[in-house]
């Protein structure tokens, strides 16, 4: 096999030689095919093993058969056998050139490497010489034949022959439903790169689905058809060819000319002539009328110009498709995360942090009268007593730090809910199952520093509050006047506050409720402290959305890393599209 | 052989040479052919009274283009000349002119060959499937050969009516919709060696001319019905028979099985229970023998621990195979359902009709060519059932009684048992085809893949066939057909290869036989294999062994590496005592304990607190007093709820790892399933943790007795202090300033003023000590009792997350212990 690096330096080459026909076509199609090249289906989209297949396919064919053919014109003929395992193609071969040139037997599939054979003054072009590549399937290796018996494996072998006419080769190609997988693979590579696709099948196998998968196949892709029913036995055999003339009209194939071969002795590998004669016939035809063979040659490549008009969209609706599925995805992760945004928003609300440790510590900080303690009469401008304020401290500072630490909790629970969520997400997806990869694990855990974070933003919290009832405090002047407190203590009861003590959902034994909001009410007035308890809860919210936002960006990495193409990709196809129909 | 018991009529010559091997008065079935003799009386009875010797349209003639009803023995056919015909006719009337045997009965040979239908040759070979339905005009019809024998059976020349005429000839004819169309003695296959057949052919024995009589068409019908509805109890008696069957027990089943066949058939109609019991009395599992049942058993319970948390589609495959293989047990188990799948073109139908002898199945050159299934039955009874569960159509059901059962005991060779189905091809343009093939397969108990030498390598038998049943390969036999068209070496090549490309996929030792359908003696060795897993009997219970095998394996998928240890059974210590830590911690309990002991203090201050003090504090000038919120303070004051459960964050986290100590080796959908177990009652943790630890704190308003007493003590050092002040004062006012004379001596007398005054203040200091002292006991009592409240709220916790957490995870790991039992059960 030729290396990349020698095919691309010959490709360029071949450019820069100027080749024949409009010079825009032909590097319309290289274009066109440097993209294709590098298009990838990531996402498990439904289709997108089939854009990828068809993806390379139609590369190959590019490759293989249309660039070479736009460059240069006035080339032989290039017709292909390919059929079932056992249909007797390489036994077909052996007839029309006259000799054992393609090995037979019993043993299934027998045919592995395809055979070529030509006219030696087709020879270069068909073997390429140092100057020039073969004109046709460029990319495969070859072996000069004849090796009848020897299998060698993936390359072409081309047999020199003069029994063949000048202008026409015959390919033998291997079969397309045999068990060994590379044989479809050449089958079919080898159907792309040929102007005269003849398909051979049996008396037996003419209903085979395989068969018509093929023959579909070829004509999606715009090849000439032809269709030879071997292996007929003498009595039943109109009725078989009839039968399978009408399946072809059934199926639209009514145009390909039909040969049909009776089952007879093979001889030295080859069928008696009699029975090739039609087929023979048709060939040299073809062959010998000029005007015939370049239509031929005209009418597959505008065929396969034409099916790349279907076939190019196809593959970019897939990558548009391809795009969509991610930005599903990213939505998905979205919605994880914002619903455990609101759900934290609800409990940071409706009391529920109030519960266990820091009701226990609030009702030791209350209950005490620590938090009366908190208020103190101003004497003139005394300062407050200093001792007092650090008498209070121990019970404040232990409400605050079960405040800090249930709030704590509250986030990382949050957060580990919305990875989890996330993740649940992507693996009902099965694309998301790809790009997740091995990931599933880890990202489905909160990531390992945000419990430091979440402090840090807690913490940071807490002194925004303490600087609001600090600078934002305004008490009200008649009070103010009698009245000072210690601000720390008043924070937290603020916080309490926000966190919904009071309302309905806390339960509270042996008295009415909302004990801080009326304290505060009373001491900064309502207007004030509306305006506080807002100022406090949307900043929390706000730091909450910045921790869940840089936990999203996990996942976010993960969809970048999961190379997925993008929109671009779509549109230069498109693009291309539309070049070529310009250009020809 | 003469027959002794040989009525002669004295008027005849006597009978020729009876042996049919070299007598010429046998045909090749066997069968005596009747001759008229040139030199005398009829030694048979006359022909039939019908004129007409068509084939076609005479009565007389079954659809094999033979003439209906048995041949009568050639000695008791004397003696019942007159009553065979009427006999004959009786037959015919009984059912409506059927026929139903298929014995030549014609005399001479060149007269044989006159009645039997040769066809004409036509001269230009006219195609059977574009000509008109002209009788014989298939002059290349080449399924039994193409020699000039005689033989009606299996010469070419003689005409067999068409798949399309035999179902109008049926169709006319239906009765019993359940029962067979048609029974004919097995012919005894081309090809076979001639004299053994004739031999066990031979419709007389001597001596025993009720056998045959019992066997003809009108009874057969009758033994037909009485065996059905015998069924019930001979279903028994074939569970009964299953049992040896099993394969672990072969010694058994050898000398079991032709005892038991034995009875069967002789005590059919007696319906006498055998020595063996039943094996069990759930009729769902009468029938399933030991080892399978066991095994069947062990996957159901698999499918039931995998419940919600194994992948479901596995789920449903194997409740998909329980169904199948519950109702394949109940089925007959004499019978044995062997499919015959491949491609089109393959020879399916040309073998099937070969093995069965008779042109059942339509086989053409038109491809596809069969697109409905065939089923062909030896032995009747009991196959009703099992082909209407196999949904088989009606008109293509089939049925053949083997000429060498008649004795009663089970010959060797014989086909009895044998569910024969022609299977669509699988890979023609049908779709429709490939999803009966596939239906098939799932079910057969021997599976039988047909392959030619064009197509033994097609990828779509390979891939969607031999590679999903490379396990099968036990009930697998693959059989090369259309050999006759390669010469032998070429033959041998073949079958290399195809081997070579089985084992490569998979298939451990597999048959190949090699068949064809066309040549003499092709199917010899495909009927001898029939013949034997018939007799076997074990090919459903291998079939099913190898489906259960395959799903088996997948669930040891899920069961973890056998050599591990066993799994946990419950969460490990040092993870339950995290869990208790941190749910402690959750629930607020050191809190909750400080809080108490707050509150505690706070309690005993109004209680052993010095009074003055109180007061002072009282008069101390208030800031919520001045903010007008005074009503706080008692509302605050009271505002002790106790514990109310825990925050929902804390509990999450503290469920976060408690499994992670015994999910470490466990494969992943149980890893996942424990995680999720410890996690089932996460939402009402916080409120049980709750109630939990309500009940243990206690009551609030406990008051320990001896603050009475200190307070007590106060009230009378105050009311003390209180007396000592007015003691003082009185005093002052009569002492000091004697405004009036002093009652008693104690109050005028000045002198002892300071001592009232000492008296007062030690009071007051005796006072403020004692508050001062018992603050300090308070404390220390409040520490104590809070460290008690603190070890009872915390056994009480433990008590909730054991019911809550650890139990749901140790029963979800009793689940997986017991799954991975199960699997081994089930693997053994």
């Amino acid at each position: 096999m030729t290396s990349p690096a020698d095919q691309s330096a010959r490709r360029d080459g071949l450019i820069s030689a100027s080749a024949e026909g409009p010079v825009p076509l032909g590097r319309v199609l290289v274009d066109l095919r440097d993209q294709i090249d590098a298009l990838r289906f990531t996402l498990d989209v439904p289709g997108a093993d089939a854009a990828a297949v068809a993806a390379r396919e139609i590369r190959d064919q590019l490759d293989d058969y249309v660039l070479p053919r736009v460059r240069a014109a006035a080339t032989p003929l290039l017709a292909v056998l390919g059929g079932s395992t056992g249909a007797g193609k390489s036994t077909l071969v052996n007839s029309l050139v006259g000799a054992r040139v393609s090995g037979t037997g019993v043993l299934r599939p027998t045919t592995s490497s395809p055979i070529l054979v030509c006219h030696p003054e087709n020879f270069d072009w068909f073997m390429g010489t140092d100057e020039r590549p073969p004109g046709v399937l460029p990319t495969m290796g070859r072996v000069e034949g004849p090796a009848p018996d020897a299998v060698v494996g993936d390359q072409l072998v081309v047999i020199r022959t003069e029994a063949v006419p000048r202008g026409l080769a015959v390919l033998d190609s291997p079969d397309f439903d045999s068990l060994f997988e590379d044989h479809y693979g050449f089958a079919t590579k080898l159907m792309a790169a040929a102007d005269l696709w003849i398909c051979v099948t049996t008396a037996a196998r003419y209903a085979d689905a395989q068969v018509w998968k093929m023959l579909e196949r070829a004509r999606e892709q715009g090849a000439t058809l032809g269709v030879v029913l071997s292996r007929v036995q003498p009595g039943g055999g109109e009725e078989i060819a009839e039968h399978f003339a009408e399946m072809l009209d059934e199926r639209d194939f009514g145009v390909a000319p039909r040969f049909t071969i009776p089952e007879t002795t093979i001889t030295d590998s080859r069928l008696p002539e009699d029975d090739i004669a039609t087929i023979r016939a048709w060939l040299m035809e073809l062959v010998d009328d000029l005007e015939a063979r370049d239509e031929v040659i005209a009418e597959t490549l505008g065929g396969v110009l034409d099916s790349f008009r279907v076939r190019i969209p196809q593959l970019a609706k897939q990558i548009e498709e391809q795009v969509d599925r991610r930005d599903l995805l990213a939505r998905e992760v979205e919605a994880a995360y914002s619903t455990a945004l609101a759900e934290l928003d609800e409990a940071t609300r409706n009391g529920a942090l109030l519960q266990g440790e820091v009701l226990a510590r609030w009702q030791d900080f209350a209950g005490t009268g620590d938090l009366l303690r908190a208020l103190h009469l101003r004497r003139g401008k005394d300062a407050p007593k200093g001792s007092r304020r650090r008498h209070t401290a121990p019970r404040v500072r232990a409400l605050k730090g079960a405040l800090r630490s249930g709030l704590e909790a509250l986030i990382l629970a949050g957060a580990e809910q919305g990875a989890e969520q996330a993740v649940t997400r992507w693996q009902a997806d099965p694309a998301g199952v790809h790009v997740l990869g091995d990931m599933a694990e880890q990202l489905g855990h909160v990531s390992p520093e945000l419990s430091r974070r979440i402090t840090r933003a807690v913490s940071a919290w807490q002194d925004h509050v303490l600087e609001l009832v600090r600078t934002e405090g305004v008490i009200k002047r008649s009070i103010a006047k009698l009245v000072s407190f210690d601000e720390e203590a008043l924070s937290v009861v603020l916080m309490v506050g926000i966190f919904g003590y009071g309302t309905s959902d806390v339960v509270v034994e042996g008295g009415t409720s909302a004990v801080p909001q009326r304290l505060l009410k009373s001491l900064f007035g309502p207007e004030s402290l509306r305006g506080m308890s807002a100022k406090a809860k949307a900043d929390l919210r706000s730091r909450i959305t910045m921790l869940f936002d840089e936990e999203s960006l996990r996942f976010h990495a993960a969809l970048d890393q999961a190379d997925i193409p993008d929109e671009s990709l779509a549109v230069a196809l498109y693009q291309a599209t539309y070049n070529l129909e310009v250009a020809r | 052989m003469t027959d002794p018991d040989e009525v002669r009529d004295p008027a005849s010559p006597p009978p020729p040479k009876e042996d049919p091997l070299t007598s010429a008065d046998f045909g090749p079935r066997g069968l005596k052919l009747v001759r008229s003799q040139t030199g005398g009386g009829a030694r048979v009875p006359a022909p039939a009274p019908s004129s007409d010797d068509d084939p076609l349209t005479s009565d007389d003639f079954g659809p094999g283009g033979l003439r209906s009803a048995w041949p009568a023995p050639p000695g008791a056919a004397e003696a019942e000349t007159e009553s065979e015909p009427a006999s004959e006719s009786e037959a015919d009337a009984e059912e409506g002119a059927e026929p139903v045997v298929l014995v030549p009965r014609p005399s001479p040979a060149d007269d044989f060959a006159s009645r039997a239908l040769r066809a004409p040759v036509s001269a230009e070979g006219t195609d059977p499937f574009t000509s008109d339905g002209a009788p014989g005009a298939r002059p290349t019809w080449g399924r039994y050969g193409r020699d000039t024998d005689d033989d009606p059976l299996t010469s070419a020349e003689y005409r067999v009516p068409r798949a399309s005429e035999l179902a109008a000839l049926l169709e006319t004819k239906a009765e019993d919709a359940a029962g067979p169309r048609f029974e004919a003695p097995e012919p005894a296959g081309a090809g076979r060696e001639r004299p053994a057949d004739t031999r066990d052919d031979q419709p007389v024995q001597p001596g025993e001319p009720e056998p045959d009589t019992d066997e003809r068409p009108a009874s057969t019908r009758d033994d037909l019905e009485v065996a059905e509805t015998e069924e019930p109890s001979s279903d028994d008696e074939k569970a009964a028979v299953e049992e040896p069957a099993v394969e672990e027990e072969p010694a058994e089943a050898a000398e079991d099985e032709p005892a038991d066949d034995a009875e069967k058939d002789v005590a059919e109609e007696d319906a006498a229970e055998d020595n063996t019991p039943e094996p069990e009395d759930e009729p769902a599992k009468e029938a399933i023998p030991g080892e399978l049942g066991g095994r069947i058993t062990a996957l159901e319970s698999l499918v039931e621990l995998g419940e919600g948390r194994l992948d479901e589609d596995l789920l449903e495959e194997a409740r998909a195979l329980l169904d199948r293989a519950g109702a394949r047990m109940r089925l007959s188990g004499d019978h044995t359902v062997v499919t015959l799948a491949g491609g089109t073109g393959s020879g399916k139908s040309s073998l099937f009709n070969a093995v069965c002898g008779l042109e059942l199945s339509p086989t053409g050159m038109r491809r596809p060519m069969t697109s409905l299934p065939h089923a062909c039955v030896w032995g009747m009874d009991g196959a009703a059932p099992l082909l209407d569960w196999l949904n088989i159509d009606k008109r293509f059901r089939y049925a053949r009684a083997s000429a060498l059962d008649r004795s009663g005991t089970r010959a060797e060779g014989s086909l009895r048992g044998l569910v024969l189905i022609d299977l669509p091809d699988h890979d023609s343009i049908q779709a429709a085809h490939r999803a009966e093939v596939d239906r098939f397969t799932g079910v057969a108990d021997l599976l039988i893949w047909v392959v030619d030498p064009q197509k033994y390598a097609d990828a779509s038998l390979h891939h969607d066939y031999i590679i999903p049943f490379a396990r099968h390969a036990a009930v697998t036999l693959i059989v090369l057909n259309q050999v006759d068209r390669l010469g032998p070496a070429e033959v041998k090549d073949c079958v290399t290869d195809l081997r070579r490309l089985l084992e490569a996929e998979g298939l451990t030792d597999p048959r190949i036989i090699t068949t064809s359908a066309v040549a003499r003696g092709g199917v010899d060795e495909l009927r001898e294999i029939l013949a034997q897993t018939v007799a076997a009997q074990s090919a459903r219970a291998s079939r099913l062994a190898a489906d259960i095998d395959a799903l088996i394996e997948r669930f040891e998928r899920h069961a973890g590496p056998t050599d591990a240890a066993d799994p946990a059974a419950e969460v490990d210590g040092p993870h339950a005592e995290a869990l208790l830590d941190a749910l402690t911690v959750a629930a607020g309990v050191p809190a909750v304990a400080e809080a108490m002991q707050s509150a505690f203090e706070l309690r005993a201050a109004d209680y052993v607190g010095w009074p003055p003090a109180r007061w002072a504090a009282r008069f101390r000038r208030d800031p919520l007093r001045t903010m007008r919120l005074s009503e706080l303070r008692e509302e605050l004051r009271g505002s002790f709820t106790g514990p109310l459960g825990a925050q929902q964050g804390g509990v999450d986290s503290a469920l976060h790892g408690v499994t992670d100590g015994v999910t470490e080796d466990l494969p992943g959908p149980w890893r996942r399933s424990v995680r999720a177990a410890a996690r089932t009652h996460a939402a009402q943790l916080p409120d049980a943790l709750g109630v939990a630890l309500r009940e243990t704190v206690p009551s609030f308003n406990q008051v320990p007795r001896w603050w009475w007493l200190v307070k007590f003590w106060q009230r009378l050092l105050l009311a003390g202090t209180a007396l000592g002040f007015g003691w003082i004062v009185l005093l002052v006012v009569y002492g000091a300033f004697e405004v009036a004379e002093a009652p008693s001596a104690l109050i005028g007398d000045l002198a002892i003023l300071p001592w009232v005054v000492i008296l007062t203040v030690c009071m007051v200091g005796m006072g403020a000590l004692t508050a001062a002292a018992c603050r300090n006991v308070v404390a220390l009592s409040a520490a104590r009792h809070g460290e008690r409240v603190e070890a009872r709220m915390r056994q009480s916790l433990e008590s909730v997350a054991d019911e809550l957490v650890l139990r749901p995870v140790a029963a979800e790991l009793k689940a997986y212990a017991d799954y991975r039992k199960t699997v081994d059960i089930a693997v053994a």
